[in-house]
């Protein structure tokens, strides 16, 4: 891919790329620029939505595919979960399992379990579960630490 | 040695209750044992009541799962057969190394008696901690929420 960079006194900051086809490579660049934006690139349905963090309630890794489960539906993503619970940790992004982050914000009641384990209902009505090695780092980060 | 691990894990995560129903039957034994004129515990009874508390251990782990709610109270289905299985256990532990030989005939009903309504107190310890703990997490979800 040929990378031009062009310096105009007093211009706006832009971004345009010119492509034949929504290949694989222009796929990663968008993604990347959502992250860079706090947005998460998803295909929905063979096109290219950008997702605002809030609509998200969590996001699953399935089979080496990563997921994005909004109110509306379900996305599949190009990042890892550890790429999106990273990019999105300012934004009450959490990783809850080995293979799932939740939207804090999209949270509606959690429950304590036994073993240390925390059960937690999203807005849409699902219960996930939080395991034991990650509910101590959702205790913390709900207190503010 | 996999298997090892996953024993040890096991045996690290139930040891407080292990420590808690050995100071339960040690307690119940110390109280029989005191009423009968006598004033000390053998040390292989102590170990035949650790192996008692394994059982109840493993027993918790199994019908008292992380899928447990508390919320709606402790008699249910599978809280019921730990505290009767878990008595009855012990009881069978009791009976088969003959801790209530020479021992008053009331004894051991008297400490089954005591185990059944000391395991019924620990499921009430059990909701009322699972209760707190959702309090407060609920209460830091809000002001997390909040302050976001």
């Amino acid at each position: 891919m040929k990378v031009t960079l062009r310096r105009e006194p007093g211009a706006e900051k832009e971004i345009v790329v010119r492509y034949d086809v929504m290949d694989d490579e222009v796929h990663a660049l968008l993604e990347l620029l959502s992250l860079r934006e706090k947005r998460l690139a998803v295909d929905d349905g063979g096109a290219l939505r950008l997702l605002d963090p809030p609509e998200i309630l969590y996001c699953e890794s399935v089979d080496d595919h990563t997921y994005a489960y909004t109110a509306s539906g379900v996305f599949g993503v190009g990042q890892t979960l550890s790429a999106i619970a990273e990019a999105f940790t300012q934004l009450g992004f959490l990783r809850c399992s080995k293979s799932m982050a939740v939207n804090l914000h999209a949270i509606e009641a959690l429950k304590s379990g036994d073993n240390g384990r925390i059960f937690a209902t999203l807005a849409n009505g699902e219960h996930i579960l939080v395991s034991r090695r990650y509910a101590k780092a959702l205790r913390d980060r709900l207190k503010g630490e | 040695m996999k298997w090892f691990r996953k024993l040890y894990v096991w045996s690290m995560n139930i040891k407080l209750y292990m420590a808690f129903y050995f100071f339960i039957i040690a307690f119940a034994m110390g109280i029989v044992e005191l009423i009968s004129g006598g004033d000390s515990l053998k040390l292989l009874t102590l170990l035949e009541m650790a192996l008692a508390c394994t059982v109840i251990g493993l027993m918790q782990i199994v019908l008292l799962n992380d899928s447990v709610d508390y919320s709606k109270g402790i008699v249910f289905g599978r809280s019921v057969a730990w505290v009767a299985l878990s008595t009855g256990a012990t009881v069978g532990v009791a009976l088969l190394f003959g801790w209530f030989t020479g021992y008053p005939a009331w004894s051991l009903p008297a400490f089954a008696a005591f185990l059944l309504i000391s395991l019924t107190l620990t499921l009430l310890g059990l909701k009322f901690e699972q209760e707190a703990d959702t309090v407060y997490l609920n209460e830091n979800l809000r002001k997390f929420k909040q302050k976001q």
